[in-house]
């Protein structure tokens, strides 16, 4: 009963409010423009296909049941206990859904479905996404974008030629913090001039699913073998390259890194520690690290300008915090007042001895999982209203070649430029 | 990877849903027990954020934001949890129920700080609570209230939920046994222990947590456990606890522990709750029309007696009495 702590709703709305430019405030216009869109709509139902119900792909099928007018016609994968899991979940909504093993013949057959969302390998985003543009279908993939820069631009290509949608899955543009943050950053100069950022996701544990029977080691695993995945920077830096990328409005200039095997050597193909070094314009620096053998630091991206410091911790808060000399900015007072006794805008002094009066504002306890809800939401909003999305194929490109880049920059041992041409497609 | 003789036992904890969540679970090989009970944990995250009322944007917060004014379209899962919840609140005749935390408030339990509240309070509260007030719609899979000021909480069967979810995910990756727990008050226990007995859980005497009062050989089964001892305060030399009875707006006096045995640990989890607002007699009642759902109650003791446990459909090779 901790929770018992924490403001009741109206009590929280009272203090956003006063809060006005606190993160906090975004949350309740978000959660009111939910209501809002959930309203139920008059136009017809988008039917929808899910191909790959693993653990991500439920996730997002779920999460993509929560927009309003959409049903889940028929779902796909290869293996049949990720099959019957998906079935499970779209049969409560729609109980004639339809199970399939190969995305080809659904094709063939679901003649009527708008829109194909997929969780996969990342080897297979581009086959399987282009089959489905072809088909006529507007797709949303989970991210990586795809296995190779090539794949990347064809998918953009075959998109763009057959006048369709494609969507990637950094759920992280479609987050009330993000958008909150990038605002203070860019409208407001929070920050200053941006010099320097650092991003990380530390782990401690062996990245390892478990499989029931060995066969299937390398589907369940595929995250392990270079076949079929990029490995760190894929799985988990492409969403933090992709937040720079975004914040910067810029793309990385150059790249090196070094990484290993280095503690699971448990047959895994695919390195277990990463650390990457991006320039990009105006002498910015981003550091990147990924490792699996220590969780001290979790994830977070930093963000260190002359009159501040942004930190985005594990996607649900932030902290702001003002250089000595930049002073407060007016809203940070007016949290400061607003947070009384309750807990939602925690204030604290900076726990580095350089920063003095600035104050860290924090956000209240937001649901991790809410931004999966947003960008599905958003995507079919998209469709319905035909309006491009926000993480585009040509967006999330931009992150994908990043981050291909510094593995062919580790791979190779040698600092690579990377010219604009490479981002666009 | 070689096959030990030994069975391989792994356990592992996680804090989630204000919480520990523990999974304790054995088999051949402990790479495989070890990647299983990492994930199973890790899945906890996502259900808290679906279930939690203290997450924004959960879809319970986006329930209690919405749902007076419009449906709120909710995912399958919670909309089968609170299929779950309305069906355990009619068969307990409103003894559990989700909607019943504005009386938790006016009582002061959610703010940690018990009080009487006054008769005016009491009514404003009562006048929102009871599941009646919840509208599930099924062809658009949401969720509305027929009136404004009506709240739902999970609190009293979502760690239950998120218990049987992992057992699921144990289950469909051959787990032989487990037991999985949230925070010692809601478990389950999977199949046996290594050896093939049953998994033996201690109940804590309700005033002496050094203690049992009894001990319970279970297997595939949820098992929970509800009662007043640790939250509660006094006024007027009476003890209130904080479990609330939802009928009268009071809190439930007569129960100082109740244990429920149920298929589910989102069952035992909500029954529990229930058991210790029903009493003993209900609560005899209601398990002898539920197939599967057992109790073991501790009655609050007359002054200066012994505690007397009440043990209701559990058999001789369930139950071993402590001596107390």
């Amino acid at each position: 009963m901790s929770d018992s702590k924490s403001l009741s709703r109206r009590e929280f709305l009272r203090e956003s409010a006063a809060a006005a430019a606190a993160f906090s405030v975004g949350l309740a216009a978000t959660r009111e423009a939910f209501a809002q869109a959930a309203a139920p709509a008059t136009d017809e139902p988008i039917d929808f296909a899910f191909i790959g119900t693993g653990a991500q792909g439920s996730l997002d099928l779920t999460k993509a049941l929560m927009a309003p007018n959409v049903r889940c016609v028929a779902v796909c994968d290869i293996y049949d206990p990720h099959l019957q899991n998906g079935l499970k979940i779209a049969s409560k909504v729609y109980p004639q859904v339809k199970g399939y093993t190969d995305h080809r013949e659904m094709l063939d057959k679901e003649k009527g479905i708008t829109a194909v969302l997929m969780a996969t390998p990342l080897n297979t985003h581009a086959p399987i996404a282009i089959d489905c543009l072809q088909a006529g279908k507007h797709v949303f993939s989970e991210k990586t974008m795809a296995y190779t820069v090539e794949d990347c631009k064809r998918m953009v290509q075959t998109a763009r030629n057959a006048g369709k949608f494609l969507q990637i899955g950094h759920q992280r543009h479609y987050n009330p913090f993000y958008n909150h943050a990038l605002k203070l950053v860019t409208a407001d100069k929070a920050l200053g001039q941006i010099t320097q950022i650092r991003a990380l996701w530390h782990r401690n544990n062996s990245w390892r699913r478990p499989v029931p029977d060995p066969k299937y080691e390398r589907l369940l695993n595929w995250r392990l073998y270079k076949a079929s995945s990029q490995g760190l920077m894929a799985e988990l830096g492409s969403h933090q390259v992709d937040v720079v990328n975004w914040f910067l409005g810029a793309t990385p200039t150059s790249v090196m890194g070094v990484g290993g095997i280095d503690y699971w050597k448990d047959g895994r193909e695919v390195w277990d520690n990463v650390s990457v070094i991006f320039e990009y314009p105006n002498g910015v620096k981003l550091t990147y690290t990924s490792i699996t053998t220590n969780q001290y630091d979790g994830y977070y991206e930093q963000f260190m300008g002359t009159d501040g410091t942004l930190i985005m911790v594990g996607e649900t808060g932030g902290k702001l915090f003002r250089e000595p000399k930049a002073g407060s900015l007016a809203w940070m007072e007016l949290a400061q007042k607003a947070a009384g006794g309750g807990v939602n805008l925690d204030l604290s002094h900076s726990p580095g001895g350089g920063t003095g009066p600035g104050a860290a504002v924090e956000g209240a306890k937001m649901d991790p999982t809410f931004p999966y809800q947003a960008e599905l939401a958003s995507f079919f909003n998209c469709i319905r209203t035909n309006t491009p999305p926000v993480c585009s194929g040509d967006v999330a490109l931009k992150a994908a070649v990043a981050i291909l880049k510094a593995n062919e920059a580790i791979e190779k041992g040698v600092k690579i430029e990377l010219t604009p041409d490479l981002f666009t497609a | 990877m070689e096959q030990s003789v030994e069975p391989a036992v792994v356990r592992m904890s996680r804090f989630a849903m204000a919480c520990n969540f523990e999974v304790l679970l054995w088999g051949r090989q402990r790479d495989y027990l070890e990647a299983a009970a990492q994930q199973a944990l890790e899945d906890v995250r996502v259900l808290e954020g679906q279930l939690s009322a203290y997450r924004l944007l959960s879809e319970v917060d986006q329930i209690n934001a919405a749902a007076a004014s419009r449906p709120v379209r909710v995912s399958p899962q919670v909309f089968g949890l609170l299929e779950q919840a309305i069906r355990i609140s009619t068969e307990t005749g409103g003894a559990f129920d989700i909607t019943v935390g504005p009386l938790v408030r006016c009582w002061g339990f959610y703010q940690r700080s018990g009080r009487v509240p006054s008769a005016q309070e009491m009514e404003t509260a009562r006048a929102v609570v009871g599941y009646q007030h919840l509208r599930l719609h099924h062809e658009s899979m949401s969720v509305s209230f027929d009136a404004e000021g009506v709240e739902i909480n999970l609190g009293a069967v979502g760690k239950g939920y998120a218990v049987d979810r992992i057992v699921e995910y144990l289950v469909s990756l051959g787990i032989p046994g487990a037991l999985v727990d949230a925070g010692r008050s809601s478990s389950y226990a999977l199949g046996t222990q290594p050896a093939g007995e049953a998994w033996r859980l201690g109940v804590e005497h309700p005033l002496d947590p050094d203690r049992r009062v009894a001990v319970l050989s279970v297997s595939n089964v949820g098992v929970s456990n509800s009662g007043p001892t640790q939250q509660f305060f006094e006024a007027d030399g009476v003890v209130y606890g904080h479990i609330i009875d939802p009928r009268t707006g009071w809190p439930a006096q007569g129960i100082l522990s109740a244990v429920a045995i149920a298929p589910t640990a989102a069952e035992s989890d909500a029954l529990s709750t229930a058991f210790a607002v029903m009493g003993v007699e209900a609560t005899r009642a209601y398990c002898e029309a539920h197939s599967g759902v057992r109790a073991l109650l501790v009655p609050r003791p007359q002054a200066g007696d012994r505690v007397a446990p009440v043990a209701v459909g559990l058999n001789e090779q369930e139950l071993e009495w402590m001596v107390l």
